[in-house]
């Protein structure tokens, strides 16, 4: 039954109490996390582990190399960083309470802090030591109210900087706004009253000249927000999506924004019986992965296309010439990363995840068509330079696998898409990588003319370290590697905010 | 009807719209086993508009038409709003805060409301209000005192 179905089913009264994401105080009953205490976690995966809640910082990290003098500035990420409340713990990675990492540099050298960003949910569970309220991926029966879904805003997923203002990001309710410079919470950003509690995806897109686009999605709904450079809402729009379940990410040409839908059901029955979203999620591999294309200047300007289904987390770019739009993005088969993969994961089981490889869409606007290739490398978290987000983009930016069995992430590629020539750099055995992020070079014009920076995982010092390489030649390796004397839980997504020359 | 319900009445046009927290309101029953009920709501966003508040017994349709009802100025701190002669039973409140005044409770694009809300109980539901069983409690003889809590 959807959610409309359901206001009429209950008649007069309260209808729209419809509560995003929950699965509270049922009747069912269904295992509610993991025993804590009898993990043996395999140590490649020690960044999942998590924090209990403290918040670290490094002045000066340990530099091997050198660090370009024209790099300078923050580089944000975030993730989830808490996993565990008096011996329980999430069975699913994307339940951690969000955890905002600034890496800070300057002419002094590199500086690291984190701190947990605290959400309402936080802040009570940090109180109370157990889990109150249900999370993305594992049925917790809610000990306080849940009445909106910023009530579970766990502010996980990214972290950009708009305008004065550090947006930490989750994608089924609010932004929150954290200092840039402390990385204090400031609290939840409401663009217009009428959009309070709104979704607001993990994956806005900004323009070179700092125009900001995101979206949100909930149960059939979508909302798209224009947002300037300095932060304000320019316009925004509700319509009905074309598909039900989750959408992550899209990506921004000149004229349009694209949006790959997977057939992910929801099924609300487990939602209403006290399953977590993630975990009444379902996968209709008869259906279609739908393609959703709105124009910029006007959202209600929509059409839709189909491609055969498959399933998407990330983009890299979207750009458009003579009414065909190119997309590229990271494509894999079905949920098996997110149901399986990422839920051993959190027990500490290294098990091979599916593989996921790039794709390249291509819409015809004129004949309403819409093709699909691919490459074969394994990959997640495409990024572009920031200078091409819509607009042409000659490179994109992958972590990837290289000779690794269980297809985890431990080596870095820059594509080529117009020769299809890779530039690579493995870090073999020793390390896994994250998202790596383009900075251009001050004073530089040219697409691709910066450094690649990212964050690693040293497997055999246990210990975070982050990475700057020559984004024109990744081959010759990093140009710094920056040892911080600790781990910190893996991050998913950021971006780098440069200082002022 | 008495007159909280016909001032209910007047605020909110029942037909026009299923975004209505309050339902229609009977006049309140009498009963030899009858106790009173006070509600005291507390919370910290109740400085502006007004608490509109449903009580339901066990044979209500619940979240349908109510038992009875109030509607009082919201106040900073909290509020406190009592019953009298009712009669011993199960029953079950829905609530919200009318900041703007307009009658009605107010949702975003997506449905979810955008004023203060609760059941008692503090109950929540999934995907729509609690159920009866969620949100009941229990009126006696004498005194009842029941407490929600609005954040």
């Amino acid at each position: 039954m959807d959610r409309r179905a359901f206001f009429k089913s209950t008649g007069a009264a309260f209808a729209a109490s419809a509560l995003p994401l929950g699965a509270l105080q049922s009747a069912a009953v269904h295992a509610q996390g993991i025993s804590a205490d009898k993990l043996e976690f395999d140590p490649t995966l020690t960044p999942l582990r998590g924090f209990h809640g403290q918040d670290v910082s490094c002045e000066r990290a340990q530099i091997e190399g050198r660090i370009p003098d024209d790099l300078r500035g923050t580089f944000y990420r975030n993730g989830p960083g808490l996993f565990e409340r008096g011996g329980m713990r999430y069975e699913h990675w994307f339940d951690g309470d969000g955890y905002v990492n600034a890496w800070k540099f300057t002419d002094q050298g590199v500086a690291h802090q984190a701190r947990f960003v605290q959400t309402r949910k936080f802040i009570a569970e940090q109180q109370a030591n157990v889990f109150l309220v249900p999370a993305f991926g594992t049925a917790i029966t809610a000990k306080m109210p849940v009445r909106s879904n910023d009530d579970v805003n766990t502010a996980n997923t990214s972290v950009v900087r708009l305008g004065d203002r550090l947006l930490a990001m989750w994608e089924g309710g609010s932004a929150t706004a954290l200092d840039p410079e402390t990385l204090e919470t400031r609290g939840l950003v409401t663009w217009a009253p009428e959009l309070k509690s709104m979704p607001f995806s993990a994956h806005p897109k900004i323009e070179a000249d700092g125009t900001f686009w995101n979206f949100g999605t909930f149960l059939g709904k979508m909302v798209l927000y224009h947002i300037s450079a300095s932060g304000t809402l320019l316009r925004h729009a509700v319509f009905d999506a074309p598909s039900g379940g989750m959408v992550h990410d899209f990506a921004v040409s000149q004229k349009h924004i694209v949006f790959v839908m997977p057939p992910i059901g929801i099924d609300i029955k487990a939602l209403r019986d006290g399953k977590g979203i993630g975990q009444a999620m379902t996968w209709d591999a008869n259906t279609s992965t739908k393609v959703l294309v709105v124009e910029k200047a006007d959202f209600s300007r929509r059409r839709i296309l189909e491609l055969p289904a498959h399933m998407v987390f990330h983009f890299g770019n979207a750009w458009e010439e003579n009414n065909i739009i190119r997309v590229d993005y990271v494509r894999s088969q079905n949920l098996s990363v997110f149901d399986e993969w990422m839920r051993k994961g959190m027990r500490g089981e290294r098990t091979p995840s599916a593989q996921s490889h790039p794709a390249f869409l291509r819409i015809d606007l004129n004949r309403g068509r819409a093709e699909l290739t691919h490459r074969n490398e394994n990959v997640e978290f495409p990024r572009v330079d920031p200078r091409v987000v819509a607009k042409r983009n000659r490179s994109i930016f992958y972590p990837f696998a290289e000779n690794q069995k269980d297809n985890s992430l431990n080596s870095v590629m820059r594509l080529d898409v117009d020769t299809g020539k890779t530039d690579r750099f493995s870090f073999g055995a020793s390390a896994l990588v994250e998202e790596h992020v383009f900075v251009p070079k001050r004073g530089s014009q040219r697409e691709g003319e910066g450094y690649l920076i990212g964050v690693g995982f040293d497997l055999k010092r246990q210990q975070t370290f982050g990475t700057v390489f020559d984004g024109s030649n990744l081959a010759a390796g990093p140009m710094a590697i920056i040892r911080l004397p600790y781990w910190v839980p893996t991050c998913f997504h950021g971006n780098f905010h440069a200082s002022n020359a | 009807m008495n007159a909280a319900a016909k001032r209910i009445s007047r605020l909110i046009n029942l037909t026009a719209t299923p975004l209505l927290a309050v339902g229609l309101l009977a006049g309140a029953m009498q009963s030899a086993n009858a106790g009173s009920l006070t509600v005291d709501i507390k919370g910290d966003v109740l400085d502006k508009g007004t608490v509109m508040l449903a009580l339901y017994k066990k044979d209500d349709k619940w979240m349908g038409k109510a038992t009875d009802g109030r509607v009082i100025p919201a106040k900073k701190g909290g509020v406190s709003v009592t019953f009298d002669d009712v009669p011993e039973g199960e029953y079950a409140i829905s609530m919200y805060v009318d900041e703007n005044n307009n009658g009605k409770l107010d949702a975003n694009g997506i449905g979810i409301p955008i004023e203060p809300y609760a059941f008692s109980n503090d109950a929540s539901g999934a995907f729509g209000p609690p159920s009866f069983a969620q949100a009941k409690f229990v009126v006696g003889k004498e005194k009842t005192t029941h407490v929600i809590n609005l954040k």
